[in-house]
């Protein structure tokens, strides 16, 4: 009778070993931790895709930043230096680029005028899918992009006024495919060598664990950015998930992980801590927007001037960051672009003057957990209560929120919208104010407001900094004064590193191409 | 009336055979029979469970920049606009075929992602449950043991209280505080990851420390009841030595509980590892089905859940194989103790 327990003991004993002998092989050659030539980056989740084009979310752009180059890079204030393109010139309609000499791809070859058109064109096309397309070149229209090889010279058109066209082209997104990758789309899926024009390829992958990159040979024109560090250029780069923001920090202190994006309570585990570099950079930009439809509340500018009024910007930015945020005064924070941070434009803040306005008013607040569990909905919920309104608070998961709110498939009144702008772009939240409503457009709120959409149109036909910025003004003060939007406070992302390495965010977006180790 | 012949009245050899071998056939007969009933409710449970998730995700995976246009051509790219029938036949279709779909969110074959996750959620799980075997059936009889007859009640009580101290403590917590103790402090252990066997300790540690504490309190209590059988107390009047005594006359009795309680154990570690994953960063099952759930990727949760139920079957039908060798009564569903 002892034979057969033996026996199972044995089996599963074996059969345990034996797995972790296979699990150990796949991820030891790949993240066997930080040293040497090599540097350790975190990502909150796995890359979606390797196809920079493609991208949708943080590790997406963080893995197209290694893998791809784009013509043009953006630094400190909106700044635009040289990447492929040495030279450039840029109107609402067409931007015009020369090619450096020498360039080539990760396989060695060399990357033409022409295969960067056609990646160009291929970004463009809706075909593809690519959700950046739109924040390039503006929603639907007609891109053609060429190229001349012997100039080195490509020409992107467009058939309607564009002007972040230049700044959209430094969007990771607006990463380089080379033409053995377009043939051969495989090579873009894997990231292998051949794929891209950037400073590494994936050598292994371990989805859930890490993407191991190897540096490429022959790569010699990284960005000249203003405050580039200082340091070698990694051998090896292991991209690693780690979904949970504890872990990073726990990493990040015994130096098993080099660098790390924290916008929770463990960033102050490292704030002051010496043998830590911390950059806060506020992404995650918070706003009320209103559902403007006839029927509810906000459609009513008096409701929307009376929340305004009851909610404090300051009451928000403990509620959901414990202070450490960035008090909005428009809807992205100042490091943006021709933001307004006029504070007179702001509805100011009047409790007593709101009680009146709200009483028995129905409000049904809808928002997403996403941020602090959901904390900036219940302040909202708790304050325009104190004032006398009657709210619902529903405080869902992102996907259930983007549904039936961005989508206006719910029954909502007003939410908290947490605009993760990874472009830092003005357009990117202005864009969900203006135009079609949900299913045709993706103005969820159904704000119509005549003289924003002058000022943003105004903006997009101009590539005249002063006069863009005069035109954004005036959109701004024109949503603000309406109280279509609320502006609050702004998360920050922490983003860490450890005394071996250093690497910066130029313009509050970490660039992971420039880690260096000191 | 005659009396049947000798030959009338005996069943003929390969009859006699049969009855000798029909508890194992009808045993396999009814639980083949089960696992198609399992297999057939958890493709239909799966289907119709993602379909009352809230949230599209055509628009969850697309993103929040995403236009319409996109949004709708995603949504025609995977499917979602085809009547819910017919998604559930190419679903049921796809699964009789060993194709599990791909990825709403990244494209992948969801065959591929349980291929790469599967064996880091199985190291942790068989690694812990040899573990637990081997920690918590000498510890339950040891103490059973030494505490038989009401002898050495501090011991006893002691035992109670640690384990179900023990026990009460989530996964994540003991998780945290190894963490803290072993990788933070004293720099033993990595913090997370899967690069080195080190990497192992802490998780294994987390989730085994709770099931150990069951096991040993049931094999604590089953020994107790065994030690009080009378063929042992002649076995003890034999004067044998304890290692036989115990190995070979108490284990064999507490194989039925203990084995399927280890069952049900395995089959809880291998899909609810998901906190310890993510804590200590375990690229295992649980954390792609939670990040399924999240961003709406339907055949990856159906792909995962359906996966981890046949195994849970596949794993209840081997502990009761193992179980009706030890004891053959158990394949009628009899007990099997003493």
């Amino acid at each position: 009778m002892n034979r057969p327990l033996l026996t199972l003991g044995a089996a599963a004993l074996t059969a345990g070993l034996a797995v972790t002998g296979c699990t150990t092989q796949s991820s030891d050659s790949s993240s066997s931790g930080s040293g040497g030539d090599k540097a350790s980056i975190a990502m909150a989740s796995d890359p979606t895709t390797l196809d920079p084009q493609k991208g949708t979310v943080a590790a997406d752009f963080l893995m197209a930043r290694m893998l791809y180059d784009s013509l043009v890079r953006r630094d400190d204030g909106g700044k635009i230096i040289a990447g492929l393109a040495t030279s450039w010139k840029a109107s609402p309609t067409k931007a015009e680029f020369t090619l450096r000499d020498g360039l080539t791809c990760s396989d060695g070859k060399p990357l033409t005028a022409t295969q960067v058109a056609k990646s160009i064109s291929r970004f463009a096309d809706p075909a593809t899918g690519a959700v950046s397309a739109a924040q390039v070149f503006g929603p639907g229209n007609k891109v053609t992009a060429t190229g001349d090889d012997a100039g080195r010279t490509v020409t992107v058109s467009l058939a309607t006024p564009w002007s972040d066209l230049l700044m959209g082209l430094s969007l990771p997104q607006a990463g380089i495919v080379c033409g053995a990758a377009l043939d051969d789309p495989g090579l873009i899926k894997k990231g292998a060598k051949g794929a891209g024009t950037g400073p590494y390829y994936v050598s292994t992958a371990t989805p859930g664990s890490n993407y191991a990159l190897a540096a490429r040979d022959g790569y010699a024109w990284a960005p000249a950015f203003a405050k580039m560090p200082t340091g070698k250029v990694p051998k090896a780069v292991d991209m690693r998930v780690v979904q949970s923001e504890a872990t990073q920090a726990n990493q990040l202190q015994i130096g098993d992980l080099d660098y790390g994006g924290i916008t929770g309570a463990d960033a102050a585990r490292f704030t002051g801590k010496p043998g830590f570099t911390i950059a806060a950079n506020p992404i995650i930009r918070m706003m009320v927007v209103f559902n403007e439809r006839s029927g509810h509340p906000g459609a009513d500018p008096k409701v929307r001037e009376a929340v305004a009024r009851a909610l404090d910007r300051q009451a928000f930015n403990q509620a959901v960051t414990r202070g450490s945020g960035v008090l909005l005064t428009s809807i992205a924070d100042a490091k943006v672009p021709c933001v307004s941070t006029d504070e007179s434009l702001l509805t100011k803040t009047d409790p007593a003057a709101a009680k009146g306005a709200l009483k028995g008013v129905k409000i049904k607040v809808v928002g997403t957990n996403a941020v602090a569990g959901g904390a900036g909905n219940e302040y909202v919920q708790a304050t325009l209560k104190a004032a006398g309104a009657n709210v619902q608070l529903r405080n869902i998961d992102s996907a259930t929120w983007g549904t039936d709110v961005l989508g206006n498939k719910g029954d909502w009144d007003l939410t908290v919208l947490p605009n993760l702008n990874l472009t830092n772009l003005l357009t990117t939240p202005a864009s969900q104010l203006a135009g079609a409503e949900p299913p045709k457009g993706r103005n969820f709120g159904g704000v119509q407001n005549a003289a924003f959409l002058k000022g943003m149109g105004k903006a997009l036909s101009t590539t005249d900094e002063a006069a863009k910025c005069g035109a954004w003004g005036d959109a701004q003060k024109a949503l603000l004064q309406r109280n279509d939007v609320i502006p609050l406070a702004a998360a920050n992302v922490y983003n860490i590193g450890t005394k071996r390495v250093s690497a910066i965010t130029p313009d509050g977006l970490f660039q992971p191409d420039t880690i260096r180790i000191k | 009336m005659t009396a049947p012949t000798a030959a009338e009245a005996a069943p003929p050899p390969a009859a006699r055979a049969a009855a000798a071998r029909s508890p194992w056939v009808s045993f396999l007969l009814r639980r083949l029979a089960g696992l198609v009933a399992v297999l057939v409710t958890l493709v239909v449970g799966t289907f119709l469970i993602v379909q009352l998730i809230p949230g599209d995700p055509a628009r969850t995976i697309a993103g929040s920049n995403a236009t319409p246009e996109r949004i709708e051509q995603l949504r025609t790219q995977l499917g979602l606009d085809q009547p819910l029938w017919t998604q559930f036949t190419d679903y049921a279709g796809g699964v009789l075929r060993g194709d599990l779909g791909t990825s709403f969110a990244n494209g992948q074959p969801v065959t591929q992602i349980i291929g790469d996750r599967l064996p880091f959620t199985a190291e942790l799980a068989l690694i812990a449950i040899v573990l637990v075997l081997l920690v918590s059936v000498p510890f339950g009889m040891a103490v059973a043991v030494a505490c038989r007859g009401g002898r050495r009640r501090p011991l006893d009580t002691g035992f109670s209280a640690v384990t179900a101290l023990a026990g009460a403590i989530p996964e994540y917590v003991l998780g945290t505080v190894l963490v803290l103790a072993f990788a933070i402090t004293f720099k033993v252990f990595p913090a997370a990851g899967a690069a080195s066997l080190g990497a192992l300790v802490l998780p294994v540690l987390a989730i085994s420390v709770g099931p150990i504490c069951t096991m040993a309190r049931i094999v604590r209590r089953e020994t107790a009841a065994v030690l009080e059988q009378d063929y042992l107390r002649t076995a003890r009047g034999r004067r044998l030595r304890a290692v036989r005594l115990y190995a070979r006359h108490a284990l064999p009795n507490l194989m039925t509980s203990t084995l399927t309680l280890g069952g049900l154990i395995l089959s809880g570690l291998l899909g609810g590892t998901v906190v310890v994953e993510i804590v200590f960063a375990w690229p295992g099952l649980g954390t792609a089905v939670v990040n399924a759930i999240t961003s709406r990727d339907y055949p990856v949760i159906q792909g995962v859940v359906l996966v981890l139920g046949l195994l849970a079957t596949l794993l209840n039908l081997l502990v009761d194989i193992v179980l009706g060798l030890l004891d053959p009564r158990t394949l009628n569903g009899k007990a099997g103790s003493a």
